[in-house]
C-alpha cells in the first residue's frame, strides 16, 4: 500500500532496465537503514492497531510496528500518555504474555486499567534501582519472547542505546513504548515511529514525528471519545 | 524353616526346592576404604594433606590405639594396620596420624546409599561400612549383571576403595563383599559351597564370641556350618543362629531399607582462595551438576536454594538466598540465575569455600515437562523470566497489581506475585491511570482548587463515604479537573467545604 497512489514510483523499472539494474535497485531497497519516504517497506512485521483511526491511517501498516520501539514524546511533569497505548496494550493483554513497564514515575492504578478491559494479570512492574539494572531490564524484557510490550521510561536514553533496544525488540518481536520528555525530539534516534503528544482539553494533539515508511504529520487531534473513554 | 536333627548340620541343601522363576538378587558394597576417606576428607578443605603425605588412621581397640588404615604412601613406607602409633611414627617419621571421625564416616556412607537411588529403591545399610541393594528386579532395565557392575564402577569412581558382591540373600553378598571375596552368586542352593571357605571374622559376631570360636578352633565357615545347631544357640545365642539362617536363605530376611533424603546439602573446597567469579561458576556448576543428578533420580524439583560462600581470611560468609517461581531441576537454568546474582554482589573477602543447600525436593510439575519450547511458552506465562529479573534486580523489584473490590481508592489495588488473577472490573466513572500514593494538598482560591493556574472542573460528581469501621473512613467527593496545560486530573474534596486533594492523573 503506498501512501500516495497518484505518485510515480520512482524506482519503477523503466524500459530498457537492466537486469544488473534490477539487482542493484532490490538490494537497495532491502537495505534496513534506508527507509524511502512515500513507499512502504516491504518487511513482514505485525502491526497492532492503535485504537485511533486518524493516528491508523497514518502509520504504515495501520498500527504501532510490533518487533521495534515506539518513541512517545511529552511535555515534561507528566508521567507520559499513557491512555495513547492502552488500546493496543488491553489487545496484546489477551495473549499468553507478560506486559512489562519498567521504571514507571508512578503506580499504574490497576482498577482503572482492569475498568478498560486490561487483564492486570499480565502486568509486570519492574523497579530497578541503577540505571545499569534499568536498562539491562529492558533489553531482557525485549529480547525474551515472553513479553509481548514493554514500556518504559527512561532518563535520556542516548541514539546508541535506542539502537541496542531496538535491535532487541526485533529479535523478541516485542512492541516496545519508550516515553521522554518532549526535549528529546531534536536527538536522533532509531525508533521504528516516534511520535510527540500534547495534551488538549479533550485528548491531544499528536505529531507524528519520523515513522519509518511514511511521512511525518502534524497536528492529529485524537480525542478520548475515539476510543470510548468519557 | 526346616528343622534338622539335632545332633547334625547336613552339609548340603536338606530339600530340593525348585528356584523361583525371578530370584532376588542382592549386591552389597562393603567400603574398606571409608576410614580413610573420611579422615582425609577427599573435598579438600583444612584437613585434606598432600597425595604424597602418608596418612594413617588411628583406632582405639583394647586400650590401645593402633593404625587400622594406612593409604598408598604409607604403604610404601612401610606402615601396616596393626602397628602402635609410636611404632609407626619410628618407621616415617613425617607419618600423618588422624583418629578415626565415626560421625564422617556415617555421612559419607548415607550421601552413597543416596546416590545409590539411581540402581535401586532398596538401599540398606549393612553394618558400619557396607551397602546392601536390591538388584535383581532391575537386572533387565540394566542388561544383566555385568553392564551394571559397569555403571556401578562409573558411577563411584570417586567414591571410598570398595569390595562388592552378589548373592541371592542380603546377608551373604554382604558377608562376600566383607570377606573380599568378588562372586556373583545366582543360584540359592550354591551359597553354602562357595561361602564354605570365607573366614568367620567376617560376621557381624561380638568380640566374646569371636574368641570363642577362636579357641574352639573354628576358622571357616565351612567348619562353623558343621557345629550342632543347639550348641551353637546355648553358646552363641539364638540370634546368631537366626543371622546364619538368614544368610543362607532359610530364612525370610528384609533389611531395613535406607530412607532417602529428599534434600540436598554439598559443599566445594576451591583449591585457591579466589574472588573471581568464572572460578566460583565453574565450582557452582560442579554443585549444580551433582544436584541435577539428584533430582533426575528421583524425579523431583527444587523450590528454593542457598549458597554460601564462606572465606577464610576474614572469617566471613556471604548467604544468597534463591527462592524460585516455578520449581526448577535443570542445572543450567540455576547456574545462571547464580552468575546474574554474582555480579550484583561483590565479594568482600576470596571465597575458600562453596556450599549449597536445597530445600526439600518437590514434585514437577507437568505443564514444565514439554520437550518443545514454543509450546511451553504458549502454555503459561514464563516465570523463569521472573526468576532472572529477580536474580539481578531483588526480590522486591518485580511485583505484579491487581485490583481489589473496594470502594477507597487508595486501597482499590494492591502489589501482588505477578500473575495472580484478576479480579472483576468495577462498572462505574473511569478511573485515572496514575495514581498518587498519597493525596496531595491543593492550594485553593475562592474555594476553586488550582494548580499551575485555575483548575476547569467538569463531569459529575462521585462521593465515596465507607470505611467508617476500621478507622480509616473517607468521606470525599471526587471530580476530574483540567489544568490549563490541558491535562486531566482527578481532584476531591472533604464535603461541605474541605480542602482539594489531587489524587491521580489520567
Amino acid at each position: 500500500m503506498s501512501l500516495d497512489p497518484a505518485a510515480p514510483d520512482p524506482f519503477a523499472a523503466g524500459d530498457g532496465a537492466s537486469p544488473a539494474w534490477r539487482v542493484k535497485r532490490d538490494c537497495f531497497l532491502q537495505r534496513r537503514d534506508i527507509t524511502v519516504g512515500g513507499l512502504v517497506e516491504p518487511s513482514a512485521r505485525e502491526v497492532l492497531s492503535t485504537g485511533f483511526e486518524s493516528l491508523d491511517r497514518y502509520l504504515p501498516g495501520g498500527g504501532w510496528p510490533l518487533g521495534a520501539l515506539t518513541e512517545i514524546l511529552t511535555a515534561p511533569g507528566e508521567p507520559g500518555c499513557l491512555w495513547l497505548a492502552l488500546p493496543a496494550l488491553v489487545e496484546l493483554s489477551r495473549r499468553q504474555q507478560w506486559i512489562a513497564m519498567i521504571a514507571p514515575p508512578r503506580i499504574p492504578y490497576a482498577p482503572a486499567l482492569a475498568g478498560r478491559g486490561m487483564d492486570t494479570g499480565k502486568i509486570l512492574l519492574v523497579h530497578p534501582r541503577a540505571r545499569s539494572d534499568a536498562l539491562w531490564a529492558v533489553e531482557e524484557a525485549l529480547r525474551s519472547d515472553t513479553c509481548s510490550s514493554v514500556l518504559f521510561w527512561l532518563h535520556g536514553p542516548d541514539n546508541k542505546t535506542l539502537r541496542r533496544l531496538q535491535l532487541a525488540a526485533e529479535q523478541g518481536n516485542t512492541l516496545g513504548f519508550c516515553f521522554r520528555p518532549a526535549a528529546g525530539a531534536g536527538q536522533r534516534s532509531t525508533a521504528a515511529v516516534r511520535v510527540r503528544a500534547t495534551p488538549a482539553p479533550d485528548g491531544a494533539l499528536v505529531d507524528i514525528l519520523k515513522v519509518r515508511g511514511g511521512r511525518a504529520r502534524r497536528d492529529l487531534a485524537l480525542r478520548y471519545a475515539d476510543i470510548g473513554y468519557a | 524353616m526346616s528343622i534338622a536333627p539335632a545332633h547334625t548340620l547336613p552339609a548340603q541343601a536338606p530339600r530340593a526346592d525348585p528356584p523361583p522363576t525371578r530370584q532376588r538378587l542382592w549386591l552389597a558394597l562393603h567400603f574398606h576404604g571409608l576410614p580413610l576417606c573420611a579422615a582425609t576428607d577427599p573435598d579438600g578443605g583444612e584437613r585434606a594433606p598432600a597425595p604424597d603425605t602418608p596418612v594413617a588412621v588411628l583406632e582405639t581397640v583394647a586400650r590401645t590405639q593402633r593404625v587400622i588404615a594406612v593409604n598408598a604412601a604409607a604403604v610404601r613406607a612401610g606402615i601396616g594396620n596393626g602397628m602402635k602409633p609410636g611404632e609407626a611414627r619410628g618407621v616415617c617419621p613425617v607419618i600423618r596420624l588422624t583418629d578415626r571421625d565415626r560421625p564422617r564416616e556415617q555421612a559419607i556412607l548415607a550421601a552413597l546409599a543416596d546416590a545409590l537411588e539411581e540402581f535401586s529403591a532398596e538401599v540398606a545399610v549393612a553394618g558400619e561400612s557396607a551397602l546392601v541393594m536390591e538388584a535383581g528386579r532391575s537386572l533387565k532395565l540394566f542388561g544383566g549383571v555385568r553392564a551394571l557392575l559397569q555403571r556401578l564402577e562409573e558411577r563411584l569412581r570417586h567414591a571410598p576403595d570398595y569390595h562388592c558382591a552378589l548373592a541371592p540373600t542380603a546377608g551373604a553378598a554382604a558377608l562376600c563383599a566383607r570377606g573380599g571375596l568378588s562372586v556373583c552368586i545366582e543360584d540359592m542352593r550354591q551359597l553354602r559351597s562357595r561361602l564354605g571357605d570365607l573366614p568367620v571374622t567376617c560376621l557381624d559376631i561380638e568380640p566374646r564370641g569371636r574368641d570363642l570360636l577362636g579357641a574352639m578352633g573354628i576358622a571357616t565357615l565351612r567348619d562353623l556350618l558343621r557345629l550342632p545347631r543347639r550348641g551353637l544357640a546355648r553358646r552363641l545365642g539364638p540370634a546368631f543362629v537366626r543371622q546364619l539362617d538368614e544368610l543362607l536363605g532359610e530364612r525370610p530376611h528384609f533389611p531395613v531399607p535406607h530412607r532417602f533424603t529428599r534434600r540436598f546439602t554439598a559443599c566445594l573446597h576451591l583449591d585457591e582462595e579466589t574472588a573471581d567469579s568464572s572460578i566460583i561458576m565453574q565450582a557452582a556448576n560442579r554443585l549444580l551438576g551433582r544436584l541435577e543428578r539428584r533430582l533426575r533420580h528421583c524425579d523431583s524439583a527444587v523450590n528454593a536454594l542457598r549458597w554460601t560462600l564462606e572465606a577464610t581470611h576474614p572469617r566471613e560468609r556471604l548467604v544468597l538466598d534463591m527462592p524460585l517461581a516455578t520449581p526448577a531441576w535443570r542445572a543450567d537454568g540455576l547456574a545462571f540465575l547464580l552468575r546474574l546474582r554474582l555480579e550484583s554482589v561483590t565479594l568482600a573477602a576470596p571465597v575458600r569455600r562453596l556450599s549449597l543447600a536445597s530445600d526439600v525436593f518437590a514434585s514437577r510439575s507437568r505443564r514444565q515437562q514439554h520437550g518443545i519450547p514454543g509450546l511451553a511458552r504458549a502454555a503459561g506465562q514464563d516465570h523463569e523470566f521472573i526468576d532472572r529479573l529477580r536474580a539481578r534486580l531483588g526480590e522486591r523489584a518485580v511485583r505484579g497489581i491487581c485490583a481489589l473490590p473496594e470502594h477507597r481508592p487508595e486501597h482499590a489495588w494492591s502489589a501482588c506475585e505477578p500473575g495472580t488473577a484478576a479480579a472483576m472490573p468495577q462498572a462505574g466513572p473511569a478511573r485515572p491511570l496514575w495514581l498518587l500514593p498519597a493525596p496531595s494538598p491543593l492550594f485553593a482560591l475562592d474555594g476553586q482548587p488550582r494548580l499551575d493556574g485555575a483548575l476547569r472542573l467538569y463531569g459529575d460528581t462521585e462521593r465515596i463515604r465507607c470505611g467508617w469501621w476500621d478507622g480509616r473512613g473517607v468521606f470525599r467527593d471526587y471530580r476530574q479537573a483540567l489544568t490549563r496545560r490541558g491535562q486531566r486530573l482527578w481532584v476531591f474534596h472533604e464535603p461541605p467545604a474541605g480542602r482539594w486533594y489531587l489524587h491521580g492523573v489520567y
